[in-house]
């Protein structure tokens, strides 16, 4: 009796002690007061699938491995212009074999050297399906930004830093694809010795760039820590800790009580996030937009002047107005301004019901029709209420005679749905990788001159042959022309009907210093954390 | 009684088994294909059925569920279809913080939920049974997320009382040697990681224990009630003991019995994951880790998933009939 009661004590003591300790003020992440230092913790909605970037598709993977790995190029950040990363210059004569100049002295984390042959040993990893280092991943990106339409033939070592691919056809696009993250270079070693663990959270991994991998705790948080080594400019702070938070409140409770020092925020969190003076708003260039698509196997959208009635039916400013945030606009086009070729002369789609219904009377359907309308059962920016706006543009076409039945489904069965062509109706919206049109409208609508893409039956040959150009056009103004023309046969055959070009939006705490907006993702070498707040 | 502890456990084998063939068939109906989520909304078909090869799902269906046993005879549950990790890597993660939140939960919600009731039954019809009473009913109706989230906003961020979420001030690094945090933190002796764990652990578990207390309040209110009427009682009274041993010694042993019952139902469940608690407080265990594989279609976790929480059901339901032996010497098993 007596040894439980003096147990009970002195688990009671020790208990009540550690609370005492871990309420007192202590790990800071803050730090010096004079442009340096401190741990920045970003609370974001899930976890990353895996680090080897190679391997991924999903933003939550790159975002955190493109700070432990660097690419050959990055974009400038605050435009999509292309400046040298690991590749300090490169030459083409021929837009056909690019060679590149690797910096002199990078060492990746574990202490190897980065050479021609490392940057050689990514690729043939990359390239070949029976590559012993594959370890049975795919590798999505890179089948499908080299793939038949700018395929790499040979990468060739010419001496320690020099190297060269060349491409099956000349192309000026292997630039921006290669700043993709997919596209940043792995230490070989590492791959080598931890196999199939590498970039998952049962191994590490390894690259060049301004932060190391420390820690990572599935569904919990990454860790990682300052590369002293590192070649460039940085990094300032000391640790960079990525937490999964799935639920939004929570999330946002986290920045509101300052416990996380950045947060993805869900749209209906923004205005709270606003008024919140310790807490900063960044607006980045919008590069994605948000659409409702048409399949045109068969009636009643396989007509050119249905799908233009259903754009003319549709309230789009009064979307914008009351389901979008400031900052986000009205898409005038299917490409926003910040990807080039965008075409700022698009004439605007008008709002006009009893032309629609004209229009509609036109085609065959002076009583309208009933179809099928799926809305996405997520929130995204470019949709950030797919309901309550799917229901606005029911609302709408219901007044020209087209009858709507809203449907959804699990995300995972719609997207698969969307790709067998079930859907005659439906919303979907795109973000850009690398902000290159090829990225953009190229990826939508390119099909192969003479054959109607498979995934909606929509053939236009001269917009096929013009994007396969654009792709290939080396010189800039030229790409830029041919992109433009592009827009124009999409605004007049309507495949998508463009909504929205949602922003980007970026969110601190005013205790972070140093963040400088950019298109993509945030770039946490020049932050800093100030102070504990 | 070993006797009957082995036939018991061996039982739990048949049980499995048929788990794994209604957990394997069902979770492949759902629609949706873990090669398309895999690859997101940017894959081609030729992409998708290459990966659907690489990860055997054209195989036909009872090979792969022969395959699927092969491997869990020999102890191996898989690899995750999406994150590429062994599935028991990812279980020694996500069971001990379940655990850890649970048992907390357990202790606050049995503690207080029993004491309740106890002291609701003895004084019956008073303002503490009323309002007893009328707390578990509240409990019982209050959505765990919405409190949850109350109390964040009120303790977390309009008053820094508590951390909002997580397991652990993320700063502070942890040698994950058991996954369960207060022992890691003591096994490296760092006391302040482990007031700090503690403390992370006050808000989730206290939510978490108004799941389980407002039936204990009211089923063992109405255990002692039935109880206190009974003869053995009144001559416990008569006989001239104290009141406190004749409620706990005599009448709270013997009306234990169904408390125990709903304890182990409740204890049963929630190791399966509390998913509405792990998620607002973003708690890395079984709960969001099965409703993410369901997401995603990622059989082997799911496999897995279901096959521990029935494998932990059928245990604590043996625990459960164990201790009715402990409570009442009547009941003997052969």
């Amino acid at each position: 009796m007596l040894k439980t009661r003096a147990l009970s004590l002195l688990i009671a003591i020790i208990t009540i002690l550690s609370l005492l300790a871990a309420c007192a003020p202590g790990a800071t992440t803050g730090g010096r007061s004079t442009g340096g230092g401190g741990t920045l913790i970003v609370g974001r909605g899930g976890d990353s699938v895996s680090l080897d970037a190679a391997t991924v598709t999903d933003g939550e993977s790159w975002r955190v491995a493109g700070e432990i790995l660097d690419p050959l190029v990055r974009l400038e950040g605050t435009s999509t212009k292309v400046i040298p990363w690991l590749a300090e210059k490169w030459e083409s004569k021929d837009g056909l074999t690019w060679t590149f100049t690797l910096r002199k002295g990078v060492k990746f984390h574990d202490g190897t050297e980065l050479n021609a042959e490392a940057v050689k040993w990514n690729f043939d990893r990359w390239m070949d399906p029976n590559n012993p280092w594959r370890f049975g991943r795919t590798f999505e990106y890179y089948d499908t930004e080299f793939g038949e339409n700018l395929k790499i033939e040979e990468v060739k070592v010419i001496d320690n830093l020099t190297f060269s691919i060349r491409l099956a056809t000349p192309s000026a696009v292997i630039l921006p694809k290669l700043a993709l993250t997919s596209f940043a270079i792995s230490s070989p070693k590492a791959i080598q010795e931890q196999g199939d663990k590498y970039g998952t959270a049962a191994g590490t991994t390894v690259g060049t760039g301004p932060f190391m991998f420390k820690e990572w705790i599935p569904n919990d948080k990454i860790t990682l820590v300052r590369n002293p080594n590192w070649w460039g400019d940085g990094p300032k702070l000391d640790a960079l800790i990525f937490r999964s938070i799935p639920d939004n409140s929570a999330r946002l409770a986290e920045l509101l009580a300052g416990t996380v020092h950045q947060a993805d925020l869900a749209q209906t969190d923004v205005p709270a996030a606003q008024a919140d003076p310790n807490i900063k708003e960044y607006n980045t260039p919008s590069l994605g937009v948000g659409y409702i698509a048409f399949q045109q196997c068969t009636e009643p959208f396989d007509d050119v002047k249905v799908r233009q009635a259903i754009a003319m039916a549709i309230n789009r400013e009064a979307l914008i107005k009351n389901f979008y945030t400031k900052g986000d606009q009205l898409a005038q086009g299917f490409q926003p301004p910040a990807i080039m070729g965008s075409n700022p002369n698009l004439p605007k789609i008008e709002y006009n019901p009893d032309k629609a219904k004209a229009l509609l009377a036109e085609a065959g359907f002076p009583d309208g029709f009933t179809t099928e309308f799926w809305y996405i059962p997520v929130v995204r920016g470019y949709f950030p209420d797919s309901k309550a706006i799917a229901e606005a543009i029911a609302v709408d076409l219901a007044k020209i005679g087209v009858k709507v039945e809203l449907k959804t489904e699990d995300w995972g069965a719609y997207l698969e749905d969307r790709n067998k062509g079930k859907f005659p109706m439906w919303m979907l919206g795109w973000g850009s990788d690398n902000g290159d049109p090829d990225n953009f409208i190229g990826w939508h609508f390119a099909h192969p001159v003479g054959q109607p893409k498979e995934e909606d039956c929509y053939a236009n040959d001269k917009l096929a042959q013009l994007l396969i150009d654009g792709a290939k056009e080396p010189d800039v103004a030229k790409r830029e022309k041919i992109y433009q023309e592009a827009e124009q046969i999409v605004h007049d055959d309507m495949p998508r009907i463009p909504i929205a070009w949602p922003t980007g939006r970026v969110f601190f705490r005013t205790s972070v210093e140093g963040y400088q907006p950019v298109v993509f993702r945030s770039w946490y070498e020049k932050v800093w954390v100030k102070e504990s707040k | 009684m070993t006797a009957y502890i082995i036939r018991r456990v061996l039982g739990l084998f048949p049980v499995l088994f048929g788990i794994t063939l209604l957990v394997f068939f069902l979770v492949r109906m759902i629609p949706g294909d873990p090669a398309v989520t895999m690859l997101g909304d940017r894959a081609s078909a030729e992409d998708v059925e290459r990966v659907r090869e690489q990860l055997g799902l054209n195989e036909p269906l009872y090979k792969q569920y022969f395959k699927f046993m092969g491997q869990l005879l020999r102890g191996d549950l898989g690899k995750s279809i999406i994150h590429k990790t062994d599935v028991t890597f990812d279980l020694r993660q996500r069971l001990p913080a379940t655990i850890e939140m649970v048992v907390w939960a357990l202790l606050i919600g049995v503690s207080v939920g029993v004491t309740i009731g106890v002291i609701s039954a003895v004084k019956r019809n008073s303002i503490f049974d009323i309002v007893g009473m009328i707390g578990a009913l509240l409990g019982v109706s209050m959505p765990i997320f919405w409190l949850a989230l109350i109390l964040i906003y009120e303790l977390a961020v309009n008053n820094k009382i508590l951390p909002p979420s997580g397991r652990l001030d993320a700063a502070i690094f942890v040698d994950r040697r058991t996954g369960f945090i207060l022992i890691d933190t003591l096994l490296m002796g760092d006391f302040y990681a482990f007031g700090n764990a503690l403390w992370h652990l006050i808000l989730p578990a206290c939510v978490l224990s108004t799941v389980i207390m407002p039936p204990l309040v009211r089923i063992t209110r109405a255990c002692m009630l039935d109880v206190l009427n009974q003869d053995y009682v009144r001559t416990a009274r008569a006989k001239g003991l104290l009141e406190q041993v004749v409620i706990i010694k005599h009448a709270l042993k013997n009306a234990l019995l169904p408390v125990v019952t709903v304890i182990g139902g409740q204890l049963g469940g929630l190791l399966g994951g509390a998913i509405l608690t792990e998620t607002i407080f973003s708690w890395p265990g079984m709960g969001t880790w099965t409703y993410q594989a369901i997401s995603y279609r990622d059989y082997p976790i799911v496999q897995a998933s279901v096959l521990v929480s029935a494998t932990i059901y059928v245990f604590v339901n043996l625990g459960v009939d164990l201790l009715y032996t402990v409570l009442d010497p009547r009941v003997r098993y052969t």
